[in-house]
């Protein structure tokens, strides 16, 4: 069996199934940094090596056991859950401006073997969960850089994952970002994000089946799955994790980083922030030009209709979350 | 088609050092290619066209009008390693990489002799951790050597050492005398001996390449697909495993193939 040694500076990029067994397919990263605004990016980059075209490790999790072992990586410092477009790449940007912090936005292997029991059917919880702090463990590795926390932040539909990742990992703290129904629904209308196509993940978990999805009007389609991850974020999250409205945002950092238990120095806490004033980054999530292109009568029916009443929801548990979310800085 | 070929010439690098005494910090030029350093790669003309001493760029047309400069005056060693060239000389240069600069891995659109252009270097200043690779092969050379490289193919340089990299650059028209130093009549380096069609045969080199981690390095020399297949076959023939440039051409792009379809899971 192949050892943690060869497995040096390779990442695991890639799941796959023989039959309910996964395998992980490895990918050389070398020196480079796992890009926080998408873990695909990464990959991209490195298959421009055709290096990585032509080699790929291919283990079972017997061997990603052996490496957490001989290399157990970062322990997450805190987890990002989110309804897409949020704010949420910001909020990884200005965590990734200091070199202490490892962050992995959306790993699809994460994602992978979260998504086992829905479409493997015969994982026990236990299984499921050593996997995923056996994936955490490999994914966590430091670079030369030496980082010393680590963020994560999940595939949005993984909110629907929770139970698992808390039973992984109980005592790490969870926070979900949401925004404004519809800015969501308008920015979806103009590019949709995989889970907004309708059929690309089993309509059954946003409450729908797949007779009703193909005679439903897109903006039904995309209000209703946002519905679903905002009552699932209602469900599960209160008890004990931090519900952040985009508006709060860049203010809210420091009540992100004091729930996630930092504290940054003056000069890490102006770092970050000047990521996070940098406009062209702010403006992207937030784009309210481009509300005047779609028509808005049906969105905002949609968004009446299916997704206003979750968020309102949402609102009021935000509101009564303890003080600390309510200690803004005021920038 | 030629990789590089090391002409039979011996000049002194220590009078050649003298003539880049002669010249100020101030006086370098930085390299027009800026999409492919980082800052560190700079030059001086000693023959450009009409003359010009601050002028870099070097027209691919022969009819350019390539004369000295002013600065060539200063250098009598260059001047004295320019007259041995029996061929019509079009721009000269000294090109200079300080430490820790790198040029990314690129190629110069025809700037090889079967292009009917004649790059040569005239190393002047190096050091042991330059690192020059052309097709995803390492080329040392040493001071006062010449050599003819094939720029036209993928080339990266990065100078890892404490000392600056000057090299003198000479372009050449092609004539008999040149032909006569590329040894052009000897058997063309990219010609294999013949191996059938085994994509068997490549998977069993691809299995070797992934328990040995040191020919996994090598193998990472280029981001160009082309070296890279050139650089498999040429290894594995090393290693004794035959298969052709067209079975490594094709595992790659189906392995393209499927890392794009597993975007869908």
């Amino acid at each position: 069996m192949i050892d943690a040694g060869q497995l040096t500076d390779w990442i695991p990029a890639r799941v796959s199934w023989r039959e309910a067994e996964p395998l992980i397919d490895w990918c050389y990263l070398g020196e480079q940094r796992i890009s926080e605004v998408s873990f695909d990016q990464t990959l991209n980059k490195c298959i421009e090596l055709p290096f990585n075209l032509l080699f790929r490790h291919q283990t079972s999790m017997e061997v990603l056991r052996k490496v957490a072992e001989a290399r157990p990586g970062i322990g997450p410092t805190g987890f990002i859950f989110h309804a897409s477009r949020s704010g949420s790449t910001l909020l990884m940007r200005t965590l990734a401006g200091l070199p202490d912090n490892l962050v992995l936005s959306e790993a699809r292997p994460i994602d992978s073997l979260l998504r086992a029991k829905r479409f493997k059917s015969p994982v026990t919880d236990a299984e499921q969960v050593e996997w995923v702090q056996l994936i955490v463990s490999n994914l966590a590795q430091p670079s030369r850089g030496g980082e010393r926390h680590l963020f994560i932040k999940f595939h949005c539909s993984n909110i629907f994952d929770l139970r698992i990742i808390r039973l992984a990992f109980p005592d790490v703290p969870c926070i979900f970002v949401y925004g404004d129904p519809i800015e969501e629904l308008v920015s979806q209308m103009k590019q949709r994000d995989a889970h907004m196509i309708p059929g690309v993940i089993d309509p059954q978990f946003f409450g729908m089946d797949h007779t009703t999805i193909s005679e439903m009007a897109p903006e039904d389609y995309c209000a209703k799955v946002l519905q679903a991850l905002f009552e699932a974020a209602l469900q599960s999250l209160p008890a004990g994790g931090l519900l952040i409205n985009s508006s709060q945002l860049p203010a809210a950092f420091s009540t992100i980083s004091d729930f996630f238990g930092l504290s940054w120095t003056d000069i890490e806490m102006e770092v970050m922030t000047s990521v996070m004033a940098r406009p062209n980054l702010a403006t992207v999530q937030r784009d309210s030009r481009s509300m005047r292109k779609h028509p808005m009568e049906r969105l905002c029916e949609a968004a009446k209709t299916w997704v206003y009443p979750a968020y309102n929801a949402l609102e009021q548990a935000r509101l009564a979350q303890p003080l600390r979310s309510c200690v803004l800085v005021t920038s | 088609m030629i990789r590089s070929v090391k002409l039979p010439f011996a000049f002194d690098p220590a009078s050649l050092r003298s003539d880049l005494d002669q010249i100020r910090s101030d006086e370098w030029i930085a390299h027009f290619n800026k999409e492919y350093h980082d800052g560190g790669w700079m030059g001086l003309p000693l023959r450009s066209p009409r003359g010009s001493s601050r002028n870099l760029v070097v027209p691919a047309h022969a009819q350019a009008d390539f004369a000295d400069t002013e600065l060539l005056e200063r250098c009598p060693a260059t001047r004295a390693v320019l007259s041995v060239f029996q061929s019509p000389i079009g721009s000269a240069r000294f090109l200079k990489l300080v430490p820790g600069a790198k040029i990314k891995e690129h190629y110069d659109y025809e700037l090889s002799f079967e292009s009917g252009r004649a790059r040569l270097h005239v190393p002047i200043l190096t050091n042991s951790q330059v690192l020059f690779f052309l097709d995803a092969d390492r080329v040392e050379m040493q001071p006062g050597e010449c050599w003819y490289l094939n720029f036209s193919l993928p080339h990266w340089i990065e100078n890892n050492g404490e000392t600056d990299r000057i090299h003198l650059v000479i372009d050449c028209e092609i004539n008999d005398w040149l032909l006569g130093l590329l040894r052009v009549n000897e058997p063309d380096e990219f010609e294999l001996p013949g191996c059938p069609s085994s994509p068997a045969e490549l998977e069993r080199f691809r299995r070797r390449v992934l328990s040995d981690r040191e020919l996994q390095q090598r193998l990472r020399q280029t981001s160009d697909s082309g070296s890279f297949a050139r650089l498999m076959v040429r290894e594995a023939r090393a290693r004794g495993y035959c298969f052709t440039l067209e079975d490594t051409v094709e595992a790659l792009a189906s392995a393209q193939r499927s890392w794009r379809e597993g975007w869908i899971d």
